[in-house]
């Protein structure tokens, strides 16, 4: 079964029985939280961050922020003062991780976070590359060169293959845990497969995000406020050509029906600014699947305003009856969103649904955003931050702790 | 006489393209206009793009398109089922959805028709003897056909004494074909295929065969797309030329056609172009705005045929990529716009957390999951 690997060494037509051999599977993990790990997390940030053209790629830049070695040692601080003087905290072996496919840098934040915690890692990347995955492979393998990361770079592999059940299989058999992306379907496809009995699986199944502004406070900003929210909206629906699942779908606006129209056309209005300031332009296939995704809705709704057909680089918006939302999930990215006018959070909290995951919002108070949680009462939402935000990957997510899901703890009584 | 009687009457290709935009915006109006009473999609759509279909429109630009992917994903259709007479899909790909057009009695008829008059004015009103480049299991059930089976059973009126040229392996029943030309090569011969099959299993294997035939009489009409050839680096051009230079082939037409519009369709002249015949008429759209583009631009084809009366699939933006030449003017004498495809709209490819089905698609040629 031949793989190519792109670290620690790049090779393409390697023998999966030879890179994962058994003096690799039974290597003894790293510590938990080991100076190794840190530096090698902190020398990728540093080494992204000098990459050439690193600049047109903002995320890239944001991950590499997060692997900064403050960061980095705030997370594990934070976490262990979760842990009594009674437990100690271990790596849980051999984790196999999936990537979701063309996105970038999402699973590295888990693969940090599990090389943080001390497990050997395979993960086995999307057969597609982009540039940024290129730019990401050639900074890994080559801060592993360094001889002092030696031992972190003989406990990861990043690899891929043909979506190959025999693989996930071979590789599913020696793993302890499993950190698995969606879609769903990868996902239900991986659970199928034998692995050890005690091999933990954590999943981050295909979600659903929204965006909900307050009106009244919306339509208080200057310009200047508004143009600062519409450049934090863009880098949340944007980065990822809106296919993240943290990515907002909806936008929805609370307040009266007057206070909506009127926060709705200004935003639609600085959004559009801030898209040509970006100089965004649609390919033709993105420019397609958005024609294609409105009429779709169109078929199945009664729209409450009538749509404008979507022009290349501009949002392409559908408003539909709050009594609706639950039927529009899906969205093709590259700049659809559906719009709803709601009164107020409470009602909102009504529609929730499990698959929700991030709610970025605009001009709610702390108050307003428990009450709304509280009423949610478990039935989806795992996430509120503020717009702007929506991308910020934390070690909480999709409701796990991830570094308590990475690591097991061993109790000790006196 | 009412409009569509009219374009039928006429010689076809004959109408200069002012005289027969008027009779196809007559046809169209009352087309969306049935349409939007009888299939509730459709409806929708035109609701919530406040198009408003109680009148006649006032230039064929005006009639509203939808997105020929639709047929794929809903049931679309303007008939009670009782009425449908048969179902046409699209031959999709492992994973890929398949278009689902409803056909009624009216319809059927109307496309049998609109072919019969444009083939015969290519190869006259006399059947000729056919050699088709495909297997016959390929039309076995008539209830549900294949777009690629709609296709052979539509232009296999055009002859007679047909010939099967493929068993049921796709392989070409090489002697049987021999003897077939050798027997009827005093006439001119109809051969139809699709374009990727004449291509790969009766040039290729010819070839390979090291045989020489002469078809020098017979009429080659091909059609299915030119995806598979042009990675194959085989032009139109190219196409024409090795089978010249193999067959000594001269008449070599093909024709752009879909399933959701089935029997208007597009055939190419001896200059190389597609025409729109009497019933259908060809746009081009700007994929920035979707704004109709002036002749010489390339943009989205938007495919206009008058013949689907038991769906709403009269006026369709296509995935397909072209080019509108001119008007009136093609020097083959033809009467309307004339155009040329180049490709279709890739496939989008976003990033995202959850797009492991474009994955799928994309591996399902090899192992499976």
């Amino acid at each position: 079964m031949n793989v190519t690997v792109f670290a620690p060494k790049h090779n393409p037509g390697a023998e999966l029985e030879i890179i994962i051999n058994n003096n690799f599977i039974s290597q003894k993990p790293l510590p938990s939280f080991d100076s190794a790990s840190i530096e090698f997390l902190s020398a990728l940030s540093k080494e992204i961050l000098e990459t050439k053209g690193i600049k047109s790629y903002p995320e890239l830049v944001a991950l590499a922020y997060w692997l900064r070695k403050s960061n980095i040692i705030s997370i594990a601080e934070q976490f262990k003062t979760g842990i009594s003087n009674s437990e100690v905290i271990v790596p849980r072996g051999i984790a196999f991780h999936i990537a979701p496919s063309n996105v970038d840098s999402i699973f590295l934040y888990s693969w940090a976070l599990s090389l943080l915690a001390g497990n050997i890692n395979i993960v086995r990347v999307s057969q597609t590359l982009n540039p940024q995955l290129e730019m990401l492979f050639y900074a890994i393998r080559k801060v592993l060169e360094d001889e002092n990361l030696a031992s972190v770079a003989q406990r990861n592999i990043l690899l891929t293959y043909p979506r190959e059940e025999s693989i996930n299989r071979f590789i599913s058999l020696r793993s302890d845990v499993r950190v698995l992306w969606g879609g769903d379907e990868t996902i239900n496809n991986i659970r199928l497969l034998p692995a050890k009995p005690a091999t933990k699986d954590i999943t981050f199944a295909d979600k659903f995000s929204y965006s909900v502004i307050k009106s009244s406070s919306y339509n208080m900003l200057d310009a200047d406020g508004k143009s600062k929210l519409a450049n934090q909206f863009y880098n949340d629906a944007y980065w990822f050509d809106q296919m993240a699942c943290s990515s907002p779908r909806f936008i929805l606006f609370a307040g009266s029906n007057k206070e909506n129209e009127q926060a709705s056309a200004s935003f639609r209005q600085f959004l559009n600014s801030e898209l040509t300031r970006k100089g965004k332009v649609d390919t033709i296939d993105v420019a397609m699947e958005k024609l294609v995704y409105m009429y779709e809705s169109l078929s199945k709704t009664d729209a409450s305003s009538k749509p404008e057909l979507p022009k290349s680089g501009e949002p392409a918006v559908v408003r539909v009856d709050k009594s609706e939302i639950s039927k529009f999930r899906e969205t093709c990215g590259g700049g659809f969103f559906f719009e709803c006018f709601i009164e107020n959070l409470l009602e909102l909290s009504l529609l929730v649904s499990r698959k929700d995951q991030t709610l970025a919002y605009s001009g709610f108070n702390k108050e307003e955003l428990c009450e709304f949680a509280a009423k949610v009462n478990g039935a989806g939402v795992d996430r509120i931050v503020p717009i702007g935000q929506a991308l910020n990957f934390a070690p909480i997510w999709d409701g796990y702790s991830l570094l308590n899901e990475l690591t097991k703890r061993v109790h000790i009584i006196i | 006489m009412g409009a569509i009687e009219q374009l039928f009457e006429l010689p076809e290709y004959s109408i200069n393209n002012i005289e027969k935009r008027e009779l196809l915006l007559n046809e169209l109006s009352g087309l969306t206009k049935f349409h939007y009473e009888n299939c509730e999609p459709y409806k929708s759509i035109l609701n919530n793009l406040e198009i408003n279909p109680a009148g006649k429109f006032k230039n064929i630009e005006d009639i509203p398109f939808i997105p020929v992917r639709m047929f794929k994903t809903q049931k679309i259709q303007s008939i009670p089922d009782s009425e449908v007479l048969k179902v046409l899909t699209s031959s999709g790909t492992t994973n890929q959805q398949v278009s689902r057009i409803a056909l009624n009695r009216e319809t059927s008829l109307l496309q049998v028709k609109a072919l019969a008059s444009i083939i015969t004015s290519y190869i006259g009103n006399k059947r000729l003897p056919m050699i088709i480049i495909d297997s016959d299991a390929t039309i076995k059930n008539r209830s549900s056909m294949s777009a690629r089976g709609a296709g052979l059973v539509g232009l296999s009126n055009f002859g007679r004494n047909h010939f099967f040229a493929l068993d049921e392996n796709m392989e070409l029943k090489v002697d049987e074909f021999i003897e077939y030309v050798e027997k009827y090569n005093s006439e001119p011969i109809l051969i139809f295929g699709f374009t990727f099959m004449v291509w790969q299993y009766l040039y290729n294997k010819i070839k390979g065969a090291g045989k020489k035939v002469d078809l020098s009489k017979a009429v080659l009409i091909h059609s299915g797309g030119w995806k598979k050839l042009v990675e194959m680096a085989v032009t139109n051009e190219k196409f024409k030329e090795e089978l010249f230079n193999l067959f000594s082939i001269k008449r070599v037409y093909n024709f752009y056609g879909m399933v959701e519009q089935v029997g208007s369709i597009f055939m190419e002249c001896e200059e190389g172009y597609l025409h729109a015949p009497n019933f259908a008429e060809i746009l081009t759209r700007s994929y920035e705005d979707w704004s109709v583009l002036p002749a010489g631009e390339k943009g989205v084809i938007q495919a206009i045929s008058i013949l689907p009366k038991s769906y709403p699939g009269h006026s369709l933006l296509t995935e397909d990529l072209g080019t509108v030449i001119g008007i009136d003017n093609c020097k083959c004498g033809r009467k309307g716009t004339y155009f040329q495809i180049s490709g279709r709209v890739p496939k989008a490819e976003l990033r995202g957390c959850s797009d492991t089905h474009a994955e799928t698609v994309l591996n399902s040629a090899g192992a499976r999951q």
